[in-house]
Formats: structure tokens, C-alpha cells, sequence
């Protein structure tokens, strides 16, 4: 339980994006920064997530306009694909900026 | 837990994830890498006149094909970087050119044609060891097999080049198997 000590001098927490502010989803943002596209399989793989539960992170994140998701066929079967737009790169970096920063002072 | 507590936490896993999210270059691309060594590499003990045209045909056509292979592999795993392809492209490529620039040194008459081939493995090792360091660390065991090879061009008279072409060969298949079990864990 957070006591109010624990959380003395970290006035910075308002200043992250409340959006982002959950790992599965912060996860996602940094590996979308990182690598152009991913595939939900490749996601869901790597998080360890249940396809119900990654699928209401992305939701998330599509709703923000953080990740643009691209459906395609391959090989007969839906893939779909998910990006970071402008605006979710911009985010992740003032998340992880914001962070570091919190962490440092902590 | 603290929210600083909660922080770190979920920084640990993000790094976790993302230490988890380069996967190894297809099998295959090693496995044909270590047939085209084993044959390109032992022609200067039986054919050395073919040697050239071999490697003239070979390296470029399989550099496209690696690349070919590559991509696919991004494809079926899901995840496409063409940052990351455009590195290795660089790397082979620059890795390409260093070769055909010393190949010049040869024809312009500076350095005797013996010493190219002993070059070209010493270029490729340095390539496939800063390979091994910086894109992909299974390609360390080949390149320091490369090494290895060099040093039996100097010292060894009979079938040098069918040793190191036996050692680059067996080194990328190892990184092979490597990798193919890599992927399947994945």
C-alpha cells in the first residue's frame, strides 16, 4: 500500500501520460518505437498477454492515436499489423523522458 | 509498493521485453552461407581457376538472396525493422566493397595476386566478428574461425583452403543451429 512518504517528492507523476502509465502498454510504445511494425502474434508473444487483454491495450492506444493498426492477408491468413504514429513517438519519448527524470530525483 | 517501486518494476519488464525482441537472422540464410564457404573456399586446392567467377557470382547473388531471406523471416515472425535490415545491408555491402577495393591493389600490380586471398579472409573475418558484436552474436564463432583460418593460410601448405572453408563452414552451422533453436523458443 503507497503511504504518503513513499511517494514524497514526486510531483513529477503528474506530468506522465496517464495513458502509458500501465507496463503492457508502455511496453508496446517502446517496442513500436524501436522496431517499425509488429504483428499482434509477435506482441502477444512477447508480453505474455492474453489476445482479450493485449487486444484492449491496443484498443487503447489505436483510440489515442498512439498505433495505427493495418490488417492484411497473408498467405490466406489476417495479420494485422500495428505502427507508432508521429504522435505516439512523441508521446513514448516525453514518457520515458519523464521517467528518467522521476527516477533520477527519486 | 511504492509508486517508485511500481516504476522500476514496470521499467525492468519493458527492458525485459525489449532484450527479448531481437530475434536471430533466419537459419537458413547461415546453412547456405556455410555450403557456399565450404565449396567457395576449397576451390583454390582443386579448381583455383574458377575460384573468381565463383565468388564473383556468389557473393553479390547471395548477398540479395540473404537479404531476400531476411525479410521473409521479419515477415513470418512479425515484426519488420528496416532500420535494422538496412544496417546488415550496409554492413554486408560496405563488407562487399572493402574486398573489390583490395581486389584493386592486385590488379594495379602493388601487392602479388597470393596475397588477395589471405586479405579477403582476413576482411571477412574482421567483418563477421564485428557482425558477431554489434547485429548478431552468433556470427562471433564463424568470424573466429576466420581468424583461426587465417593463421592456417599462413602456416599450412597442403589443402589450406579446404581447412578454413571446413571451419567457416562448421562455424556458421553451428550459428545455424543456434539460431534455429532460438527462433523455435521464441
Amino acid at each position: 500500500m503507497t503511504t504518503p512518504d513513499d511517494d514524497a517528492g514526486l510531483e513529477g507523476l503528474d506530468d506522465l501520460d496517464r495513458l502509458l502509465d500501465h507496463r503492457v502498454r508502455l511496453a508496446v510504445t517502446v517496442l513500436l518505437s524501436r522496431h517499425r511494425q509488429m504483428s499482434f502474434r509477435r506482441l502477444k508473444d512477447l508480453l505474455g498477454e492474453t489476445d482479450g487483454s493485449l487486444g484492449a491495450h491496443l484498443r487503447k492506444l489505436e483510440d489515442a492515436g498512439y498505433v495505427a493498426a493495418d490488417k492484411k492477408f497473408e498467405e490466406r491468413k489476417p495479420i494485422t499489423w500495428y505502427a507508432l504514429t508521429r504522435e505516439g513517438r512523441k508521446a513514448v519519448r516525453q514518457h520515458v523522458r519523464g521517467l528518467k527524470d522521476l527516477l533520477g530525483d527519486a | 509498493m511504492s509508486e517508485i517501486e511500481r516504476l522500476e518494476s514496470d521499467l525492468t519488464f519493458v527492458r525485459g521485453v525489449v532484450s527479448r525482441s531481437a530475434p536471430p537472422g533466419p537459419a537458413l540464410i547461415y546453412w547456405f552461407w556455410a555450403i557456399v564457404c565450404a565449396i567457395g573456399f576449397s576451390l583454390p586446392d582443386f579448381a583455383p581457376q574458377r575460384m573468381a567467377t565463383f565468388w564473383m557470382i556468389v557473393g553479390p547473388a547471395g548477398w540479395l538472396l540473404s537479404m531476400f531471406l531476411g525479410y521473409r523471416h521479419a515477415k513470418r515472425v512479425g515484426q519488420l525493422d528496416a532500420r535494422e535490415g538496412a544496417r546488415h545491408l550496409a554492413h554486408w555491402g560496405v563488407m562487399l566493397v572493402t574486398i573489390g577495393l583490395a581486389a584493386l591493389l592486385v590488379r594495379q600490380g602493388h601487392v602479388p595476386g597470393e596475397v588477395m586471398g589471405p586479405l579477403a579472409i582476413l576482411i571477412v573475418a574482421f567483418s563477421y566478428v564485428l557482425a558477431g558484436l554489434h547485429l548478431d552474436k552468433f556470427l562471433l564463432l564463424p568470424g573466429g574461425l576466420m581468424f583461426v583460418g587465417y593463421g592456417v593460410l599462413l602456416f599450412v601448405d597442403d589443402f589450406s583452403w579446404t581447412i578454413v572453408g571446413a571451419l567457416v563452414a562448421i562455424g556458421l552451422a553451428c550459428a545455424g543451429i543456434a539460431a534455429g533453436r532460438t527462433v523455435d523458443d521464441a
